[in-house]
C-alpha cells in the first residue's frame, strides 16, 4: 500500500515536459496580445478624457479655466528664480535605458555589544547577462560572487581558500536571481507607493533630493526604512539606502544597506562577466561542518534513546511546516518565534534533504539534531537545529540553529 | 512572495520582462493542473493558452490577496468548471462523442509532452468524482488553502477537508490496484 504522504508527494512531485516550440510559439501570442493591450488602453484612455471634456459645457468651462491658471502660474514661476528639481516619475524610465552599471555597497550588520560587521562589496549588473560581486572585508577580498542568468550558472569564489562552488540555476531560479541584485529594483520598490520628501542634500559635492518611505511588505520589516538620493542635474539615482531588520545566524538584527558610488553608463562588456577561475582553485562540494558538529557526542542514557524518536519529529514537523508554509504550526513547535514576512519568504517551500540522527553533548541538556534543507532561493543549508524539552508544556519544542 | 509581488508591479507598469517570467514560472503548473482536472491534454493546452491569452490583456484588472499561484490556478480551475458546463450541454445534445475522439487523437504540435506517470495520474484522476479530484488538484497541485478551495466550490472548510482525504484514499486505492 502507499501511504497517503505518499500519494500526496506523488501528485505534488509530477513533473511535466513541455514542447520548447510550442512554447514559443504561445509566448509569442501573449506578448503580442500584451503589447495590443497596451496601445488600446493609451488611446482609450485620451478619448475618454476628451469626450467628457468636450461634452459637457461645465467641463469645458473647467478646463478652459484650469488652463488659464496654469498659463498665470507658469509665467509668475519663470520670472522667479531658475531652481531645478528632480523629475521623479522620470527616474525609472531614465535608468531603465541604461544596459550596464557599476555600483558599490555596503552592509552593515549590529550584533549585540555595539558590534558591527562590515561588508563592502564593488558590484557589475549588466541585465539579463549577469552580475558580478566582489565582497571585502576588513579591506581583504573574500568573495567574488557571479551570477550568469543566461547560462543558467553561479560562482562564488574565495580567493583566501583557494576554492570555487559552481551553482546550476533552474530558470526559475536564474530569474529570481536577477532582481535583488539590481539596484534598479529598489529603486523601483520605493517609487511605487507614497514616499516622504526629505529635501536637498549634498553627496560629494552634487545637490541631490531625497525621498524616504517604508514598504514592509518588501522589506518584510514594519518598521524598515528605504531611502533615495538622487542628482538635482543628472536625475539619477545618487544613492539608496535601506534600513531594516534581518535573519542572521538564526536571529532578527539590524541591517542597513548602502549602495553609492553609482555608474550608470558603463560599457556592457561580456568579458567582466567571464569567471577566469585560475587553475590551482579547488572546486568545493560541501559546506564545511558547523562548531556544534565538531562536538564529540556523548554516550545516551536509555530515558535519552527512548526520547529519540520524538526529537526528531519535532524537527521533521517544524520543516514541514516551513515547506507547508503554516506559520501557525512553525510557531507552536518553536514557541516565542513567529516569522515575519521576510523569514516567511526564506524559510517557505524549503525542501527536507536530510535529517540525522539526534544528539546530545556532554556539556549541553539540548538535544541537536543534524539537518540538511534546500531552501527556495537554492542554497543548501547543514546544520544542527537544537531542541529541548519544555517543563511548561512538557514536551520538546525548538530553540536554535536555524 | 516577493518577487511574484516585483513581477506583478512590474506588469502592471507594461513590462513583457515580467510577463515572460511568470508565463515561464507557471505554465508547467497549470498545463500539469488543467491537464489532470480535464484529463484531456489537448483542451488543457488551448485553457491555459487562451487563460495567458486573456491575461496578459488585462494585467490592470489583477487584484492579489493571496499568492499569485493560487490565483492563476483559480482561474483556470474556472475555465474547466466552464468547459465541463459546456461538454455537459453537449452531452446532452449527443455532440460528445465525436470531439472526445478528436481531442484525444494525436496532433502535430503538441505542448504538453506526457510521460508515463503524468498519463497514468491523470487516468486515476479521472476515476475520482469531479468534486474530490478537484480539491486535490487544486491543493496539492496548485498550492490553493482548503479555504480558497472552499470558497470556490461554495461549502464548508470541513467538507473540503473531507474531499481531499476521502480522495487520497481513492486515488492510493485505484494506483495500487494498476501496481
Amino acid at each position: 500500500m502507499r501511504p497517503a504522504e505518499n500519494i500526496e508527494k506523488l501528485v505534488k512531485n509530477i513533473n511535466i515536459d513541455t514542447n520548447a516550440k510550442t512554447d514559443n510559439a504561445v509566448l509569442g501570442d501573449v506578448i503580442e496580445a500584451f503589447e495590443k493591450s497596451k496601445g488600446k488602453k493609451t488611446s482609450a484612455t485620451e478619448q475618454n478624457i476628451w469626450r467628457i471634456i468636450m461634452k459637457s459645457p461645465i467641463t469645458k468651462l473647467a478646463a478652459a479655466a484650469v488652463i488659464i491658471v496654469a498659463v498665470i502660474l507658469g509665467l509668475t514661476i519663470t520670472d522667479g528664480p531658475d531652481i531645478a528639481s528632480v523629475a521623479w516619475s522620470e527616474v525609472i524610465e531614465k535608468v531603465e535605458q541604461i544596459p550596464a552599471l557599476t555600483f558599490d555597497m555596503t552592509t552593515e550588520i549590529s550584533y549585540p555589544g555595539n558590534k558591527t560587521l562590515s561588508i563592502q562589496s564593488e558590484n557589475y549588473v549588466a541585465g539579463d547577462y549577469g552580475t558580478k560581486s566582489s565582497l571585502y572585508m576588513n579591506g581583504e577580498l573574500f568573495v567574488v560572487k557571479y551570477r550568469l542568468p543566461n547560462k543558467n550558472l553561479a560562482y562564488i569564489i574565495r580567493p583566501k581558500d583557494k576554492t570555487y562552488m559552481r551553482i546550476d540555476l533552474s530558470d526559475e531560479q536564474a530569474a529570481k536571481g536577477q532582481d535583488p541584485d539590481d539596484p534598479r529594483t529598489w529603486l523601483k520598490i520605493i517609487l511605487s507607493g507614497d514616499y516622504t520628501k526629505l529635501g536637498r542634500d549634498n553627496i560629494n559635492g552634487a545637490a541631490v533630493e531625497g525621498i524616504e518611505c517604508n514598504r514592509p511588505e518588501m522589506t518584510g520589516d514594519e518598521n524598515g526604512i528605504m531611502r533615495l538620493w538622487v542628482g538635482v542635474e543628472t536625475n539619477l539615482p545618487v544613492r539608496i539606502e535601506v534600513e531594516k531588520l534581518g535573519m542572521e545566524a538564526g536571529q532578527m538584527r539590524p541591517h542597513k544597506f548602502v549602495m553609492e558610488n553609482f555608474q550608470w553608463n558603463v560599457e556592457l562588456n561580456e568579458s567582466v562577466l567571464e569567471p577566469n577561475i585560475p587553475n590551482d582553485y579547488k572546486l568545493r562540494e560541501e559546506q564545511k561542518s558547523t562548531q556544534v558538529e565538531q562536538k564529540s557526542p556523548k554516550v545516551l542514557t536509555d530515558e535519552e534513546k527512548d526520547e529519540l524518536l520524538r526529537v526528531k519529529e519535532v524537527v521533521r514537523k517544524l520543516f514541514q511546516a516551513c515547506n507547508d508554509e503554516d506559520w501557525d504550526e512553525f510557531s507552536t513547535l518553536w514557541p516565542g518565534l513567529k516569522p515575519n514576512k521576510m523569514q516567511k519568504t526564506i524559510l517557505g517551500g524549503l525542501e527536507i534533504i536530510h535529517i540525522g540522527e539526534p544528539f546530545k553533548t556532554d556539556d549541553s541538556t539540548t538535544w541537536y539534531v543534524p539537518y540538511q534543507i534546500k531552501l527556495k532561493l537554492g542554497e543548501v543549508k547543514k546544520r544542527n537545529l537544537r531542541v529541548r524539552y519544555d517543563e511548561t508544556t512538557e514536551r520538546f519544542i525548538a530553540c536554535g540553529g536555524l | 512572495m516577493i518577487e511574484d509581488k516585483l513581477l506583478i508591479w512590474r506588469l502592471k507598469c507594461g513590462s513583457s520582462d515580467a510577463l515572460c517570467r511568470i508565463y515561464k514560472k507557471y505554465k508547467n503548473n497549470l498545463l500539469r493542473l488543467a491537464s489532470a482536472l480535464l484529463n484531456d491534454t489537448s483542451a488543457a493546452e488551448d485553457i491555459v493558452h487562451d487563460f495567458f491569452v486573456s491575461f496578459a490583456q488585462s494585467p490592470e484588472k489583477l487584484k492579489l490577496n493571496g499568492s499569485l499561484k493560487s490565483y492563476l490556478a483559480t482561474c483556470v480551475a474556472n475555465r474547466v468548471r466552464n468547459i465541463n458546463k459546456t461538454r455537459q450541454r453537449q452531452e446532452t445534445a449527443g455532440l460528445n462523442e465525436a470531439e472526445s475522439a478528436v481531442s484525444n487523437s494525436k496532433r502535430p504540435e503538441q505542448w504538453i509532452i506526457c510521460s508515463e506517470q503524468l498519463r497514468q495520474l491523470n487516468n486515476a484522476f479521472a476515476q475520482l468524482p469531479h468534486q474530490q479530484r478537484e480539491v486535490i488538484i487544486l491543493h496539492a497541485q496548485g498550492g490553493m488553502k482548503f479555504k480558497a478551495i472552499a470558497e470556490l466550490q461554495g461549502v464548508s472548510i470541513n467538507t473540503i477537508q473531507s474531499r481531499y482525504r476521502y480522495g487520497l484514499d481513492k486515488l492510493r486505492s485505484i494506483l495500487d490496484s494498476e501496481v
